[in-house]
């Protein structure tokens, strides 16, 4: 057999890819459609993998780079935060789902800007270890880790304060 | 996440939220937190918000997982717009592995070695009538009551029309058919293009199930599955960018 990951291991990682590409685009469609383009090229990128146990973050990497590549600058909505400022800004103001409450931890998370979105998804939902996450995203250990608490920490004031939220939203 | 030594820091609070300390230091971090209930309170606070994320992930995503990200559908999409001639022999190859390991769970393969592809009658019906500029369909689009009527009483059992009009498809009529199995029928949609796309259902011999195939002979593509009672497929121009899709709606209005 020339390929080295079976079809069947590829697709036990799709709902998990399905989810990563949901927290880079927030657009159902356009996550799977960055889904295929990464499965497109990781079968025809077998040569390039070494160990299977690394299937997960290869094909996340994968992934990550090919929404890098041309999916992102197809968007005009994303408001991208300068990266790694720690300057305080008002939640997600200006997005598009902005007058939707929020409901669940999800639709606070898909408020972060997207490079601590990304490292959260990552290491909270999709349980990467910090030196996998920081293979995936193509940033050393330490800028992982300050994005993180970062993302956490953000995360954590907007499910604190509800009110406060809404209250920005209804004039 | 290890070997740190000396006070605990931030990096040791969340990787300890993380659960990728090594033993000892969660140990030392335990040890901490158990001193510092304020700290307790935020770190806690993390670990609950990991949980209800995983949750509310767990089940944004619980739909089943579309037509064209399955691997059998990938590896299709590769052949037919491989650009190297390598990759194409290698993809047809592991096609052929992963179509026969398909293909020994299905009981079509059982039927013995005079077993033809299955759907074939699908895809025949789709050349013969589908594609047929003038003879597409026996009943037209305006007669549906009569049509599912008449349909219905030729398969023996219910059968709606699939609305595929959200993906611009028009609804042209239908006919009934024979099919290897039994009595069958075929709804004819037409794509902005002019292109044919045809339900195809029929009723089966023996009761099988299955999950999703597709296959592709010439320049027509069909997706079709098993569901017990009836058999569908649903075929196109292979070309179709639609046809996939309207698999994927056809399943969901048949479920």
């Amino acid at each position: 057999m020339f390929s080295r990951v079976s079809d069947s291991e590829l697709e036990r990682h799709i709902p998990a890819l399905r989810r990563f590409a949901w927290s880079l685009t927030r657009d159902r469609d356009q996550a799977d459609d960055l889904v295929q383009e990464a499965l497109l090229k990781a079968v025809s990128r077998w040569t390039q993998l070494r160990q299977s146990g690394s299937v997960r973050p290869w094909l996340f990497q994968i992934l990550y780079n090919a929404f890098r590549a041309g999916f992102r600058k197809a968007r005009m909505d994303e408001v991208e935060m300068p990266s790694d400022s720690d300057r305080e800004h008002p939640v997600a103001i200006g997005q598009p789902d902005d007058r939707i409450a929020l409901r669940t931890t999800l639709d606070a998370m898909m408020r972060l800007p997207e490079h601590q979105r990304v490292v959260l998804e990552l290491v909270a939902v999709e349980g990467l270890t910090y030196d996998q996450v920081s293979g995936v995203v193509g940033i050393p250990v330490g800028t992982v880790m300050s994005r993180l608490s970062r993302g956490r920490e953000r995360l954590r004031d907007m499910l604190d304060a509800p009110a406060a939220v809404h209250l920005r939203r209804v004039k | 996440m290890s070997g740190n030594v000396g006070p605990i820091g931030e990096d040791d609070l969340h990787a300890y939220v993380d659960e990728q300390l090594d033993p000892d230091r969660r140990r030392e971090v335990e040890a901490y937190l158990a001193a510092n209930p304020e700290v307790r309170r935020r770190i806690d606070a993390y670990g609950s918000d990991i949980a209800a994320l995983r949750r509310d992930a767990g089940a944004a995503f619980s739909s089943p997982v579309p037509i064209r990200l399955r691997m059998t559908e990938i590896r299709r999409a590769l052949r037919t717009t491989a650009i190297h001639r390598l990759k194409q022999i290698a993809a047809g190859v592991v096609l052929v592995v992963f179509g026969a390991a398909i293909g020994s769970s299905l009981r079509w393969q059982d039927a013995g070695p005079t077993a033809r592809a299955p759907m074939t009658d699908a895809m025949s019906a789709y050349r013969v009538f589908a594609k047929s500029p003038d003879g597409a369909v026996e009943i037209d689009g305006t007669k549906r009551v009569m049509l599912v009527n008449r349909i219905a009483g030729h398969l023996g059992q219910d059968i709606a029309i699939p609305d595929l009009s959200r993906l611009g498809l028009t609804f042209l009529g239908g006919r009934l058919l024979a099919s290897d199995e039994g009595p069958g029928g075929m709804f004819v949609y037409a794509e902005p293009s002019g292109e044919r796309i045809a339900v195809y259902v029929k009723t089966l011999a023996d009761g099988r199930r299955s999950a999703f195939g597709s296959r592709q002979d010439g320049d027509v593509i069909a997706y079709y599955w098993f569901d017990g009672r009836l058999g569908y497929a649903v075929t196109g121009q292979a070309g179709s960018a639609i046809v996939a899709n309207a698999a994927e709606m056809v399943r969901t209005t048949y479920r």
